[in-house]
């Protein structure tokens, strides 16, 4: 199998919930008052649903733009600790790279970490450049058809679960991959202490203590297979 | 009304620069011990706290739909353990929480 053909396989559950997601972003961004073409050149530049979402409904609030980037510096940190796991798989020119990191969301993130040892070299590269792209492309999409005629659509209910699917399989892999029960004490852990302490920002708070779990508390070398 | 071109611009960065970060510090990166154990251990947990996250978003302690999405996270589970193939458990888990939203 072609690495375009598997990440467009692999991407099919991200297309079922970013369409729709990027649909009701872009009829809340026109919503708000903004020309249809700025919702799509968001997600171009931003691509972050989550970030995306909290500003256009604090735009629509009257917020500054001070207030919207406090409000969000949470949820973009998040995505500070993706990148160490593709220091050496990004091996790309500048530029690329530059592109591929931005690129790094959740849901690529969950697939090219699970996923990375379906090709090697090249193939890899062009593995994880499709997947990137295609995942870009469905956000911007969703939002470009959204601010067009999101009005006149009827989005059916529950289609995000197809994103919470994703997570869970990847979940699965990565926790035999690990051959290890640890990660879900630690995520456990994180995720009680995050909601004392930052229960606005479970997933960011989450994170962090997670992060300093496992510094404290590594899985061993040889328990992940490489 | 906020300008959007500044709104753009504001937002891109502060997505932009968090993710492009250890990239940045490649190379130093790599010579610490802490952060290859980092590098080795978190993405077990990142991938837990997403599904956390995703629950939370959905509002897991809602009923019904708290509850048919616990029932299509145990669908997938199983799925995956049974079979383990990777659209077939996500097709089963989405099957069975569209079918329990709509008909329970």
């Amino acid at each position: 199998m072609n690495p375009f053909s598997k990440a467009f396989g692999l991407s099919l559950p991200v297309l079922f919930t970013y369409i729709p997601l990027g649909l009701v972003f872009g009829l809340l961004f026109e919503q708000a008052g903004y020309g249809w073409y700025w919702a799509p050149l968001f997600s171009l530049f931003v691509f972050a649903g989550a970030i995306q979402f909290v500003a256009i409904m604090l735009i629509a609030a009257g917020s500054s733009m001070l207030g919207i980037v406090i409000a969000v510096l949470p949820l973009a940190l998040r995505n500070i600790f993706y990148g160490l796991s593709f220091l050496d798989r990004y091996r790309f020119n500048f530029f690329t790279r530059i592109y591929m990191a931005f690129g790094l969301v959740d849901s690529t993130y969950s697939i090219l970490v699970t996923n990375d040892q379906l090709f090697e070299g090249q193939e890899d590269k062009k593995f994880c450049i499709s997947l990137t792209v295609l995942h870009h492309f469905y956000w911007v999409f969703g939002t470009f058809v959204g601010a067009l005629v999101g009005s006149k659509i009827t989005v059916p209910a529950g289609l995000e679960f197809a994103l919470t699917a994703l997570f869970v399989v990847m979940a699965i892999e990565q926790l035999e991959k690990s051959k290890s029960l640890k990660p879900i004490l630690i995520a456990g852990v994180g995720l009680l202490v995050a909601a004392m302490i930052t229960p606005s920002y479970l997933l960011a708070g989450g994170l962090f203590i997670s992060a300093i779990l496992c510094m404290i508390f590594p899985l061993k070398d040889k328990a992940v297979v490489a | 009304m906020i300008k959007p071109m500044v709104a753009c611009m504001l937002l891109s960065a502060v997505a932009f620069v968090p993710r492009v970060f250890p990239f940045l510090l490649g190379n130093q990166l790599k010579k610490s011990v802490h952060l290859n154990n980092l590098a080795r251990s978190l993405p077990p947990c990142i991938m837990l706290l997403l599904v956390a996250h995703a629950l939370q978003t959905g509002e897991v302690l809602s009923y019904p739909g708290g509850v048919c999405q616990v029932l299509g996270i145990l669908a997938i589970i199983v799925t995956h353990l049974i079979f383990r193939k990777m659209l077939v458990s996500m097709a089963v888990g989405f099957f069975v929480y569209q079918a329990l939203l709509h008909y329970v």
